[in-house]
């Protein structure tokens, strides 16, 4: 069988990372009102996956119980001024976790730590299961993940090193490694491919 | 379609610019509504991506507790606001019968019951007063009484007094934060089937294997040449365990530690050290972290963190497994365990 190379559609389907259940936003909205309940609810859907995100950036999981806390404290003072039509719900909180992020490794780049003989312990528990089931739609799951099984394991690596700042400028020029041609030629790619892919599921 | 608007969405996206390119392109997507667009997309994308490869991780139980104080939600935890409630009440409610017994005090003073105690003081000064006479016989009669009845009301102040200030301090130690205090917790890890008497921490007052094995990894640390290590060395050898050792440090109050292991043979391929903490509530182990696969030439140190000040280890393990894939410490996978448990 021959496989048709579809040509690039510049273009994703409108519900990725969307909320189509609307839980989110309802619970966004409540705590625009300090709802101090929704808040809580939405601790619980958003934190495991924010701090998981959080890191796997950092490496820190201490770090990363900072920063998502930093974040939902901007949620809870920011939640008025959420406008549901710019960005879905996780978007935003996604990009509000991501500035906070940003700022601690650009911390880390000015100051270096004091121990610098560091271990790297902080992985997941293995008891810890994933379940994305209430923060990605299950159909947009499917997707991303048949998006990225596509890819070779060199664009696979860059495009999920990228989306997890291990190629910002910060990183890049701190560590000049890898050379950041390469890294953006494979991320090109990267995208172009995902891209392609996702868009598929529109056809 | 234009794919460099993608691209340098994707790159403003994965924080690729830097600072001036990252405003130029800021200030462009206000008035162009295309690289607004893609750069949505991206952004989307990421996030889609981050959440479909990361792993969930369980905030500790304190998270949202802080949060919530952060936010002035709710001021208190649960159980630190009853304890607190309780002691105030408590201590309102022996402050009122304190009052109660003074008042008491008072009344029967006023109503002559009772004779206040420096009457009885005086009383008891004025023993030259004749005998027979009618204040003599009087003061004699009120004497004995007056001054039980004092004693007696004033050891129920003294013990009243007491539950008061013993409440007061309890709330004081439960509230009172000590800035840069701090104990570490220190416990010596050792292969499970060496003997209690073999692993303590404290063998020989004079010469220590902690402080040996401490100076040991610090040598490492600092890079000093082995030749002189090995040639002159510093500690007492003779000291030191010849078995794989590990001391944890660990602060509890700044949730900081640092895992100095010592003599652990470098992991084989495919396998790595897995690091637990037991902690006093009883469950099982609660997975710590891996050590990076290049560790454990000699004395190495480590740092760690449990995630919250709030856990408070009792025990520490070290296992190996094969790499990616930590399994509960058991007998066959623990190389070293601490503190040791007692022979059976």
């Amino acid at each position: 069988m021959v496989e048709i190379e579809l040509s690039p559609i510049h273009a994703l389907r409108t519900g990725l990372c969307e909320d189509p259940s609307g839980e989110a936003a309802g619970l966004l909205a409540r705590v625009a009102q300090a709802d101090a309940a929704a808040l809580v609810e939405l601790h619980g859907l958003w934190s495991p996956i924010l701090l998981g995100i959080a890191g796997q950036i950092l490496g820190d999981r201490r770090e990363a119980e900072k920063v998502v806390q930093e974040s939902f404290v901007h949620l809870w003072q920011r939640a008025a001024g959420y406008d549901a039509h710019q960005m879905p719900p996780f978007v935003w909180a996604f990009s509000v976790m991501q500035r906070y992020c940003i700022e601690r490794l650009r911390s880390r780049r000015r100051g270096p730590r004091a121990v610098a003989h560091l271990g790297p312990i902080h992985p997941p528990s293995p008891q810890e299961k994933p379940d994305h089931s209430r923060v990605l739609a299950a159909d947009d799951l499917r997707r991303v993940r048949a998006a990225l099984d596509q890819l070779t394991p060199e664009e696979r690596h860059a495009l999920v090193a990228a989306v997890f700042l291990q190629y910002s400028h910060v990183q890049i020029s701190h560590t000049q490694e890898p050379p950041l041609s390469v890294v953006k030629n494979h991320l090109r790619q990267a995208l172009t491919k995902t891209r392609n892919c996702l868009s598929r599921y529109e056809l | 379609m234009n794919s460099d608007f993608y691209d340098s969405a994707a790159w403003r996206a994965f924080q690729m610019l830097d600072a001036e390119e990252a405003a130029i392109f800021d200030e462009a997507m206000l008035h162009d509504p295309v690289l607004c667009s893609a750069y949505l997309e991206m952004s989307r994308l990421a996030a889609a991506i981050a959440a479909t490869t990361a792993v969930p991780l369980e905030a500790h139980a304190a998270h949202l507790d802080h949060l919530k104080i952060r936010l002035g939600i709710k001021a208190l935890h649960h159980s630190h606001f009853w304890l607190a409630a309780s002691g105030w009440a408590t201590a309102v409610v022996l402050a009122i019968l304190l009052a109660l017994y003074l008042t008491g005090i008072i009344d029967r003073m006023d109503n002559g019951t009772v004779t206040p105690p420096q009457v009885a003081a005086t009383t008891k000064a004025q023993p030259s007063t004749p005998a027979g006479s009618p204040l003599a016989s009087k003061d004699a009669d009120t004497a004995p009484t007056t001054r039980v009845e004092t004693k007696r009301l004033n050891q129920e102040i003294e013990v009243l007094r007491d539950h008061l200030e013993k409440f007061q301090h309890r709330d004081r130690v439960l509230f009172e934060v000590v800035p840069g205090m701090a104990l570490p917790i220190v416990m010596a890890m050792n292969p499970p089937d060496v003997a209690l008497e073999d692993s303590s921490l404290m063998k020989n007052d004079e010469h220590s294997p902690l402080t040996a094995l401490l100076g040991d990894a610090l040598r490492a640390l600092t890079g000093s040449p082995t030749e002189t290590d090995t040639t002159a060395p510093t500690q007492d050898a003779g000291l030191l365990p010849k078995h794989p050792t590990a001391i944890p440090i660990y602060d509890a109050a700044r949730d900081s530690g640092t895992l100095v292991v010592s003599h652990l043979p470098p992991a084989s391929e495919g396998e790595v050290y897995n690091l637990w903490v037991t902690t006093t509530a009883g469950v099982r182990p609660i997975y710590v972290g891996t050590l990076p696969a290049n560790s454990a030439a000699g004395a190495d140190s480590f740092d760690f963190s449990l995630g919250s000040t709030m856990v408070l280890p009792s025990g520490f393990v070290l296992t190996k497994d094969p790499q990616n894939a930590p399994a509960n410490p058991t007998e066959a996978n623990t190389v070293l365990q601490g503190p040791p448990t007692p022979p059976r």
